[in-house]
């Protein structure tokens, strides 16, 4: 157990103090930080639309073949105040509005063509351009009150049903999931998952890898039980790991709130960070459990090989089986349906359940028992693969040449009970 | 204190490797283990090591089994190597402490080593800007610096220049004196005649001979008289003439003259006669064979030994 510890520490320092290591990190969080604070900064500097300094309104040429130009543009600015838009009437055909637009006379044209139609002049049309949305249902607006009004109703009346709106409220039952809600930070959080498993298992097979090609391992394996060696290394990888999930999350979450009133209008954003605090504690679940029994089979294998070159073919195997697993999970996220059959086998599979599983849990429907089953399968053979690994860790470390095959390690596993 | 191997047998799949081995070592004492390539000497040094166990026999300490963690081993593995991109100190901070050494007395000791083998401007290092002599030297204090009561050397001339040879041969002889059981396994026979009191002989899994390099070399016959001469010409005539009726014969070897007897009790005889009447000589001694002729007698067949040396 002091061994375990001296190892634990040795490894967590040594990911701590690498620079790639640091340099990662705060990059990331950097990163995050300056994307969350953005709104603010760009509102500071009065980049964008920012409320305090209006832009150049948006000048808009309107001409009209089924009224008066002049009437209808008094009518949209006041119907579009605050919004920008600067209508001016003009007699133009089409043509001639084209012409007016191109040379940059004005910003844009629009051509009334009937009560419910017209005809709009761009250079370009922005991504987040909501002037046709906004200019139809004024057009609607205006006419249904139009035509009401020929029916004799009053003006008050027709100004209650236009404004009158519906209030709908989802009740989600059982386990089912609002999927479309959960879509977003379901797939950053499979995403993470998968770097960060990936890459701190892959940490724990270099650097046995590395212990043996240095030939340091004869050194320690006679100052230090094997157990105690390998456990270390992965439980001080997997701190690492943690903490710098922790660390990046951590930041996203503390950015998040401290610029939260610039995000009350952006769905997508407060979609991810409006993430239910059981799913975070799955998230680190899953990651504890998917990286332990990862890096223990990249332990187990890694000690297998003399040459770092080696290495990569080594633990392709096991690495191809969790990039199936992560294709399974993106087309399934994808086709809307987490629940189908391949998914709950995977959802069950220990190697390939951390992601499955997980991802089911956000956005699909699963029963509680299934979701515990599920994680007694995937503890259970954590523990097993780590025994399993130790065991060959033992056999693997002074064994140079050739990587063994699967034969061989059977026999040597045996003859060594 | 008295380091006993006995009857060690190990096998690695359908390869015997060790024959049964016996050997013992005391304190205060240098013991040679030699052999060729793949005589089983890293094996065996594995098994005291217990980094794997034997398929039989014992290894015992003053009769009693023996177990790692009742005694500190210093250990210079011959596949040295230790993490090339970390600090030299450090590194051996964490092996210390590995071996159950708190820290304070750790880096004492390892700075005492450092300093004594000349390294302190190296300590702070990474120990791949370090030289190969200089990493052997790191390998050493990582040997030492736990105050084993055992040291495992493993070919540990490999690599040092003369002066730093000379340093390590300081330390081996401060080592012995100090009444730590010294295990030395090197191809260099003349460092193993130079300190072993005892050594054991491995040839193919199994003990060739072992036992006090003095006794081994008394076990051979002593019917050879080595005569050194400023004319080893006219005293090889002189030998095969007037001689010829006591020796088998006589030869020439780099100014040498070699004259073996047929029976051992007419040295004194011959010994005369030269004195006498042969030509001017310088000295005359009766031959003993040196450890390297010992070690090709005993384990240079023709039979190849097969298979890697790290099993």
């Amino acid at each position: 157990m002091r061994q375990l510890g001296i190892v634990f520490r040795f490894e967590l320092l040594g990911y701590l103090k690498r620079k790639s290591f640091i340099i990662l990190t705060l990059a990331l969080v950097l990163i995050v930080a300056v994307v969350l604070t953005w709104p603010r900064i760009s509102a500071m500097l009065g980049i964008g639309q920012g409320a305090e300094t209006p832009d150049e309104p948006e000048r808009i040429a309107l001409s009209s073949k089924v009224g008066d130009a002049r009437q209808a543009a008094d009518l949209f600015t006041q119907a579009f105040e605050g919004q920008n838009y600067l209508f001016e009437p003009l007699e133009a055909t089409l043509p001639e509005l084209e012409g007016l637009v191109e040379n940059e006379e004005y910003d844009s044209a629009v051509q009334l063509t009937g009560p419910l139609s017209y005809t709009r002049v761009v250079r370009s049309i922005g991504m987040y351009d909501s002037f046709d949305e906004a200019f139809s249902e004024m057009l609607l607006s205006q006419f249904q009150a139009a035509t009401m009004a020929e029916y004799g109703v009053p003006a008050e009346e027709i100004e209650q049903t236009l404004a009158a709106q519906t209030e709908v409220e989802t009740v989600t039952v059982g386990s089912g999931k609002d999927q479309f809600r959960n879509f977003i930070y379901t797939y950053i959080l499979v995403f993470l998952l998968y770097f960060a498993i990936l890459m701190y298992g892959q940490f724990v097979a270099s650097s046995v890898a590395t212990e043996k090609s240095t030939r340091a391992m004869e050194l320690l394996i006679t100052s230090a039980r094997p157990n105690s060696l390998m456990f270390g290394k992965v439980l001080g990888a997997g701190c690492a790991g943690l903490l710098q999930l922790v660390l990046i999350l951590g930041t996203a979450f503390l950015f998040y709130n401290l610029n939260h009133t610039y995000y009350q209008d952006n769905y997508i954003v407060q979609s991810i960070f409006g993430i239910p605090a059981e799913m975070l504690l799955y998230t680190f679940l899953f990651f504890i459990l998917g990286f332990f029994i990862y890096a223990f089979l990249y332990a187990g294998l890694a000690s297998l090989v003399s040459r770092m070159e080696d290495l990569s073919t080594a633990i392709m195997p096991i690495t191809y089986l969790f990039i199936i697993a992560f294709i399974v999970v993106m087309f399934s996220m994808g086709s809307g349906n987490v629940d189908n059959l391949a998914m709950v086998i995977c959802s069950y599979v220990p190697l390939t359940s951390p992601m499955a599983m997980f991802t089911r849990i956000a956005m699909g429907d699963v029963a509680g028992w299934k979701i515990a089953l599920s994680v007694v399968i995937l503890l259970l053979s954590t523990i097993g693969a780590g025994v399993l690994s130790a065991n060959i860790y033992r056999l693997g470390v002074l064994l140079y040449g050739n990587p063994p095959k699967p034969k061989e390690i059977l026999r040597l596993l045996k003859s060594n009970k | 204190m008295v380091f006993q191997i006995e009857d060690i047998h190990k096998s690695f799949g359908k390869k015997q490797v060790l024959k049964g081995i016996d050997f013992s070592a005391q304190s205060g004492q240098a013991f040679g283990l030699l052999g060729r390539n793949g005589a089983g000497k890293t094996t065996t040094i594995r098994i005291i090591m217990n980094v794997f166990p034997a398929d039989s026999g014992s290894v015992l300490l003053d009769g009693a089994p023996f177990s790692k963690s009742g005694l500190q081993i210093g250990y210079l593995p011959e596949e040295h190597g230790l993490y090339p991109k970390i600090k030299v100190r450090e590194q051996l901070i964490y092996l210390a402490e590995l071996r159950g050494v708190s820290g304070k007395k750790a880096k004492q000791s390892i700075d005492y080593w450092v300093a004594r083998l000349g390294m302190q401007e190296y300590a702070n290092r990474k120990l791949d800007t370090l030289s190969k002599g200089n990493q052997q030297k790191i390998q050493l204090v990582a040997a030492l610096m736990a105050d084993p009561a055992m040291v495992i050397l493993d070919e540990p001339f490999s690599g040092l220049d003369p002066v730093n040879a000379a340093l390590l041969k300081d330390v081996v002889k401060e080592l012995i004196e100090k009444g730590k059981i010294v295990l030395f396994s090197s191809h260099q026979m003349s460092y193993v005649e130079e300190f072993c009191d005892a050594i054991a002989i491995l040839h193919e899994g199994k003990i060739a001979l072992s036992g006090s390099i003095q006794q081994i070399k008394r076990s051979y016959d002593r019917r050879t008289l080595v005569v050194r001469s400023l004319q080893p010409g006219p005293l090889l005539d002189f030998a095969n003439g007037t001689l010829g009726g006591y020796l088998q014969s006589a030869e020439m070897r780099k100014n040498q003259v070699f004259l073996h007897m047929k029976e051992e009790n007419c040295k004194a005889q011959v010994i005369e006669i030269l004195a006498k009447e042969g030509p001017e000589i310088d000295s005359v001694a009766v031959y003993e064979p040196s450890l390297n002729d010992i070690f090709v007698q005993t384990a240079g067949d023709d039979n190849e030994t097969k298979g890697g040396e790290a099993v």
